[in-house]
C-alpha cells in the first residue's frame, strides 16, 4: 500500500502537470493573493489603496464565475477567488469606513 | 445563473440597427455577454490600478501585494506560453501586470522602504 502511494506520488511529481512545471505553480501562486490579504488583516487603513482593492474584488468576482464556466470546472480556483474577493473586500470596507470616520471628524470639528 | 444575461443578449441582438459584424460579435461564444470577454479586462484593471497608484506616496504601496502581483504576472506570462491555445493578449496582460508590480517595488526600494509595511 505504502509503495503504491509512493509510486503514485512520484508519478505525479514527474508528470506534465506536476510540481516541476508551471502548470502546477501558476494556480498555486494565485493563492498568495488571499494569503496577502490575511497577512494585512490589521493594516493601517491610511495605507490601503481603495482603487486596487476595488479592482481585486471585481477581478476575483469575475474569476469565480469563470472558474465554473471553463471546462473542466475548477472548484479550487473558485474557492481561491471566493476567499480573495471576501478578504480583499474586507480591506476595502476597512478603508471606506476609515475615510468616512475621517470625513465625520472634519465635519464635527468645532470651527473657531 | 438566473438567465438574465441570455435574455439581455437576445433583447440587444433583436435591435435592427446593429450591423451584421456587431451581431456576430454579440452572439459569439467569447463575446461581451459571456464571462470570457470580461476576465481579461479585469486583469488589465490590476495593471491600470497600479499605474494610477504610481502617483501616490510610496508609504501607501503595499510591498507584499506588489510582490504577489509581480510574481503572479511573471508566472502567468510563462504559463500563457505553454498552454494551448496560446493567447498573446493574455501574455501581454500578465507581462504588464508584472512590470507595474516590479516598478512599484523599485519605487519603494529607491526610498529605502521596501521592507516597511
Amino acid at each position: 500500500m505504502a509503495s503504491k502511494v509512493s509510486g503514485m506520488f512520484w508519478t505525479w511529481v514527474h508528470s506534465s502537470t506536476g510540481p516541476k512545471t508551471t502548470h502546477f505553480w501558476a494556480p498555486v501562486c494565485n493563492w498568495f493573493f488571499p494569503i496577502q490579504a490575511l497577512y494585512d488583516w490589521n493594516r493601517d487603513p491610511a495605507k490601503i489603496s481603495k482603487e486596487m482593492q476595488c479592482v481585486l474584488v471585481c477581478y476575483s468576482s469575475l474569476f469565480m464565475r469563470w472558474a465554473l464556466r471553463i471546462s473542466p470546472q475548477s472548484y479550487i480556483l473558485f474557492c481561491m477567488h471566493l476567499f480573495n474577493a471576501t478578504l480583499q473586500g474586507r480591506l476595502l470596507i476597512r478603508r471606506l469606513t476609515w475615510e468616512s470616520s475621517q470625513q465625520k471628524a472634519i465635519e464635527d470639528k468645532p470651527t473657531n | 445563473m438566473f438567465g438574465i444575461v441570455p435574455k439581455l443578449q437576445q433583447y440587444v441582438c433583436a435591435w435592427n440597427f446593429w450591423p451584421a459584424f456587431m451581431k456576430r460579435f454579440f452572439m459569439s461564444e467569447k463575446g461581451p455577454f459571456t464571462i470570457f470577454f470580461w476576465t481579461p479586462l479585469a486583469k488589465w484593471g490590476i495593471s491600470i490600478a497600479n499605474i494610477g497608484d504610481m502617483r501616490k506616496p510610496v508609504e501607501q504601496v503595499n510591498t507584499l501585494q506588489q510582490c504577489v502581483i509581480a510574481w503572479t504576472g511573471l508566472l502567468f506570462t510563462r504559463w500563457c506560453f505553454i498552454i494551448t491555445p496560446r493567447v498573446y493578449s493574455l501574455v501581454i496582460c500578465n507581462f504588464c501586470m508584472a512590470q507595474t508590480g516590479l516598478y512599484q517595488l523599485y519605487r519603494k526600494h529607491q526610498q529605502g522602504k521596501l521592507f516597511t509595511r
